[in-house]
């Protein structure tokens, strides 16, 4: 038994960043993943719409993994989601396309978790800033997991980088072969923030 | 020599060559061995059919001068600064010290002290020949042990001009002069009078070259003949390298010279892709008659002495390589094929030897004592290889605990050739340029390269629908070939002779139109694009927004017509290729319009934006859709109009 993951990747400028390199090679090494490219399948921004539902209709598991830009997605994502999900489409009683699927958000932040805080140099908690991510998935009737959060990336060193990589390897391959649900993962406000109580 | 003499002597060595050659390079020995078993095998060892050894030797020795001047050639003023360090450093150490090791050892058995000397430093160089073809063969010269293989050779080739200045020194002074009698005037000319009159010689050849010989070419290369180009090269060569002989330089100097002076110009590839072919040949010629003239009597009389000389020549330059290769931190896997491959001695000492031995630098015997060592280490360079690539090699990366890192790629430049830079070209290739991507540029239209030279930009003169060209470009190693000339059929000739020739070269293709695109692609052309697309649709795209159309819906007008464009055209690529047998040019041409205009109609929806619209707006749609008339009504008035169209043109 295992569940079919997608993850839906966007990065535009790819060749400049050692971390999510290193990611692809994660993702790489791992059976019964797709990886979705959108800055390579969408250079111009034209992204049809069609093949995307087409696409989407055949995994359990829809993973959006990208670099927080602004607090939120890069442009290319924010462009599929515009255009990919349509509210009619995903709410068109029970042939609603996406109903019962998981999304979870992987994402890379430069700063360390710490500055996500009422007093912290960004304010508010790395939680409301993904309050848009997470709406978005309710009302495409998804669940919602936990976000995987690879932080403090602008001073990580390259041991710190691949322990991430690796723990982003663990939850992979847990949600694949379903030694994770979402029973154990409700309580968590970050889906790695305790990856050994996991028991992945 | 009478005409049968020479006919019969030609043919004797040719045939020679020619059999034994192919031979060597299928045991994967290489051709200079080749070269020299021919000659041993025909000379007076063998079947005695040689005849005057001298003169062929002295005939071929032009090829050794065509060598020297393809070596300046190809010598890239950036690349030699770039190596400089491993040039110098390792080249000038290991010649610097084989020569003294080498100089030392003769000393040690009784040679006299300025004859060691010449002996050691003609030994220290190592056979240019062998050791780039067998490590071009090998595929190694890209990588870091290769390049440092190739520094020191190129040291080594460079460092053969002032040994022929020192030589000199080390002989007799009246053999010298005795050998300098053609020079006449020189004679008469105190040595530093002399040492002005080549100095301004080198100077007038520098001159000569930077400032007179491309116009010369160019007005050459307006006969569009390509046996007279050839023949105008062949007067550079000889007519420099006969007027450094007059200056009292040799002929090998004066060539290198010139080839140096012409490696910044426009017809260097062309230069290299016309003489190579008879520099190999004539170099062969020379081989041949080197293995003639080896002296297997000294071989049979002191065989044991020559197995010492042999085995101390080679232990004592493998010696001085490791220690120049530990000197200079190489890795030790690059250490083991250093000293393997440069241990023997090479052809140089032929070349040097005799003119050595002619100003009695070094005594008869020892000459021939020195050939034919030389031409036993050169023979055996082929097994020390393999020694080294099943015993050495494997033991060495063996040893190594970590993951031994894939060796640097050191690519030349010039990973992409665009042939043609003329309005196509020259926006790919300015692309590519802004992006430092290293081009190289083949064009064939004189004027075309005048005016771009003169804005600074390097392109290669060529007739660029030969093989040869393409080759001397770098077509074997290059990335990719873009093919941006303007004619149809030349375009065709270039995909066909890059498939074949160059079958990993991926071709990026101009096509005038679809007919010739689906052509190209059914030649195996990696990309192929429609000289015409992009403009035409940037120009759609342009006169919607003048219509009032909002930029970005125009723009992605443009491009969803784009994409569903090239997705007919790969679906009628395969019906092209079944029609193509039959009917006539005008009748597919139509029929493929016809097609592409009822698709067009037919799928009409699929070229109109759907995204960000109301649910009303897209059931409307759907009612538009299924209102279009019958196939056969719209066959019936697209009949009528791709008629009219086509006769219009």
């Amino acid at each position: 038994m295992s569940r079919r993951i997608l993850i839906i990747g966007a990065h535009p400028a790819l060749y400049r960043s050692k971390f999510h390199q290193q990611i692809l090679r994660v993702i790489g090494g791992l059976e019964g993943i797709t990886y979705h490219d959108l800055y390579e399948e969408y250079p111009k921004f034209i992204i049809n719409h069609e093949k995307e539902k087409k696409l989407l209709v055949s995994y359990d598991v829809i993973i959006f993994q990208h670099s927080l830009y602004w607090y939120s997605a890069p442009a290319l994502l924010k462009e599929w989601m515009d255009v990919v999900l349509i509210y009619d489409d995903l709410n068109d009683g029970a042939q609603s396309l996406l109903r019962g699927k998981f999304w979870m958000s992987a994402i890379s932040i430069g700063s360390p978790l710490e500055d996500f805080s009422r007093h912290g140099v960004h304010g508010y908690s790395l939680t409301e800033f993904m309050r848009p991510f997470e709406q978005t998935a309710k009302l495409c009737q998804m669940q919602w997991l936990p976000p995987f959060v690879g932080s403090g990336l602008k001073t990580a060193t390259e041991i710190e980088m691949s322990q991430i990589c690796e723990a982003y390897r663990r939850v992979l391959i847990g949600l694949r072969d379903e030694l994770l649900h979402p029973e154990d993962l409700s309580g968590l406000t970050y889906i790695n923030q305790d990856l050994a109580q996991l028991n992945i | 020599m009478s005409h049968f003499a020479i006919f019969s002597v030609l043919f004797t060595y040719l045939a020679a060559a020619v059999v034994m050659v192919p031979l060597t390079r299928y045991l994967g020995l290489g051709s200079v061995i080749g070269y020299l078993i021919a000659g041993v095998a025909i000379g007076p060892f063998g079947l005695k059919m040689s005849g005057d050894v001298n003169a062929i030797q002295h005939f071929s020795e032009f090829g050794v001068v065509l060598m020297m001047f393809l070596i300046g050639l190809e010598l890239k003023p950036k690349k030699l600064w770039r190596l400089r360090g491993p040039i110098l450093g390792m080249g000038g150490a290991q010649v610097f010290l084989s020569s003294l090791a080498l100089a030392l050892a003769l000393r040690f058995l009784g040679v006299e002290l300025k004859e060691s000397v010449a002996l050691g430093m003609m030994l220290a160089l190592s056979s240019t020949a062998i050791v780039l073809q067998s490590l071009s063969e090998k595929g190694l010269l890209k990588r870091s042990s290769g390049q440092n293989c190739f520094s020191v050779l190129l040291f080594q080739d460079i460092i053969v001009i002032p040994m022929l200045i020192i030589l000199p020194l080390l002989g007799n002074a009246q053999a010298e002069k005795a050998l300098e009698n053609d020079a006449g005037w020189i004679e008469h000319l105190s040595s530093f009078e002399h040492a002005g009159v080549v100095f301004g010689a080198v100077v007038a050849v520098i001159l000569v070259g930077h400032y007179c010989v491309s116009p010369f070419l160019r007005l050459v290369t307006r006969a569009q003949m390509r046996e007279i180009f050839i023949a105008a090269a062949l007067l550079l060569v000889v007519g420099i390298a006969a007027f450094m002989e007059q200056v009292g330089l040799s002929a090998a100097l004066g060539s290198f010279l010139a080839g140096v002076v012409l490696a910044e110009s426009e017809f260097r590839h062309e230069l290299e892709a016309n003489i190579e072919p008879m520099k190999g040949l004539l170099l062969g010629v020379f081989f041949v008659s080197v293995g003639a003239g080896v002296d297997f009597n000294l071989l049979q009389e002191k065989p044991m002495v020559i197995l010492m000389l042999v085995s101390g020549l080679i232990l004592i330059k493998m010696l001085v390589l490791l220690a120049v290769g530990k000197l200079f931190k190489m890795p030790i896997q690059d250490l083991g094929l250093f000293g393997f491959a440069l241990a023997q001695a090479g052809e140089f000492a032929f070349v040097i030897g005799k003119y050595a031995q002619q100003i009695d630098a070094i005594s008869e015997t020892n000459a021939d004592l020195m050939i034919l060592v030389v031409a036993l280490s050169m023979l055996l360079t082929p097994a020390l290889l393999w020694v080294h690539d099943r015993v050495i090699s494997p033991y060495l990366s063996g040893n190594r605990d970590q993951i031994t890192l894939p060796e640097e790629d050191i690519s030349p430049e010039g990973k992409v050739i665009i042939t043609g830079f003329g309005r196509f070209g020259q926006i790919v290739g300015r692309l590519l340029l802004a992006n430092n991507v290293p081009l190289t540029i083949l064009e064939n239209d004189p004027q075309q390269i005048d005016l771009l030279r003169r804005w600074g930009q390097k392109v290669f003169y060529g007739d660029v629908t030969r093989a040869d060209l393409l080759e001397a470009a770098g077509a074997a190693d290059a990335d990719l070939l873009v093919v941006a000339v303007e004619d149809m059929d030349t375009i065709s000739t270039i995909v066909s002779i890059a498939r074949e020739k160059f079958p990993n070269l991926k071709i990026m293709a101009r096509a005038r139109d679809r007919q010739h695109a689906y052509s190209l692609r059914e030649k195996g052309v990696h990309y192929v694009i429609r000289e015409t697309l992009g403009s035409a649709i940037d120009m759609g795209i342009s006169c919607l927004k003048e219509l009032g159309w909002g930029a970005y819906r125009a723009e992605r007008a443009g491009q969803i017509f784009k994409g569903h464009d090239e997705e007919s055209f790969n679906l009628l690529a395969d019906l092209w290729g079944d029609e193509k047998s039959y009917g006539s040019a005008l009748v597919s041409r139509r029929d493929d319009l016809k097609q592409i205009l009822l698709a067009d109609r037919h799928d009409k929806s699929l070229y109109q934006d759907t995204e960000w619209k109301s649910s009303q707006e897209a059931e409307a749609e759907i009612v538009e859709v299924e209102n279009i008339e019958t196939q056969e009504v719209v066959e019936g008035i697209l009949d009528r109009i791709t008629t009219k169209a086509l006769g219009e043109n």
